[in-house]
């Protein structure tokens, strides 16, 4: 029996803001749920989005691929994606993929929050 | 010389089968001796091996999908073996990872990943014997 979490998806809005945790593991099973949670919250105008990894243990390409459609469809809606609090080995797929000239990451979620307001 | 020991295991089914391909190469890699970056490096490039298998050789329909694992001197080999349409991630254009947004393409981060990964990435096409990706991890505490 595997110990890994599943995944979950919960949200909180801060003022423009809404806050997306992620917990457990992102992969090509579960990575559909994030795309379709994630398409949700982008069709709202100015879609100022901050997806908090705090929790979020593993992530394929499967997740990247999410990633990258939402902070388009996010821009292209006059909103961004934004990204807090990741996980070691998180950031390092992140960097290997060349996603952090892509996304914006923060160290922790306050940070990634008050980035909208600058 | 002592003989090599092969760790096998096939999994029947479909993405669904990716935690338990990742519980599985996670628990044979710590057990030959792999930590940290290695095992995290083993883990995500079968997963990535695993998730191409389940895409473009079963085109999402399912099928076994066989993951063998041994340990050389210095290193970790990985076989990924599934027998659907023969699929060469060679031929998948690596992504451009200077492209500004717009530009960049959602397809080929699987194997690009793999490849910065592992060494030795080979592809080998079989009608009986399947189609094996096998990949090596040189261990960074060998």
């Amino acid at each position: 029996m595997s110990s890994r979490r599943q995944l979950q998806i919960t949200k909180v809005k801060i003022n423009a803001v809404t806050i997306i945790s992620v917990t457990g593991s992102v992969d090509a099973l579960t990575a559909p749920m994030l795309a379709e949670y994630l398409a949700r919250e982008i069709q709202n105008p100015n879609p100022n989005l901050v997806i908090d990894f705090a929790e979020l243990d593993y992530t394929s390409s499967a997740g990247l691929r999410v990633l990258l459609s939402a902070v388009k469809a996010a821009r292209a809606r006059g909103g961004d994606v934004r990204l807090a609090a990741m996980q070691t080995n998180v950031a390092k797929i992140f960097e290997m993929s060349g996603f952090n000239a892509i996304l914006k990451v923060y160290p922790d979620r306050a940070r990634a929050v008050a980035s909208f307001a600058a | 010389m002592r003989p090599i020991s092969i760790e096998r295991r096939a999994f029947e089914g479909g993405v669904e089968q990716l935690t338990a391909i990742r519980d599985f190469v996670t628990r044979v890699v710590r057990q030959l001796g792999a930590h940290d970056d290695d095992l995290f490096a083993c883990e995500l490039a079968t997963d990535e091996a695993a998730s191409n298998a389940y895409e473009h050789a079963y085109t999402d329909r399912g099928g076994p999908i066989e993951v063998k694992i041994w340990r050389e001197p210095d290193a970790i080999v990985i076989a990924v073996r599934n027998w659907g349409a023969p699929f060469d991630p060679a031929s998948v254009q690596e992504p451009d990872l200077d492209a500004p947004l717009h530009q960049r393409q959602v397809g080929g981060l699987g194997i690009f990943l793999i490849r910065k990964l592992m060494q030795d990435v080979s592809f080998a096409f079989d009608p009986i014997q399947g189609n094996t990706l096998t990949m090596r991890r040189v261990l960074t505490r060998a």
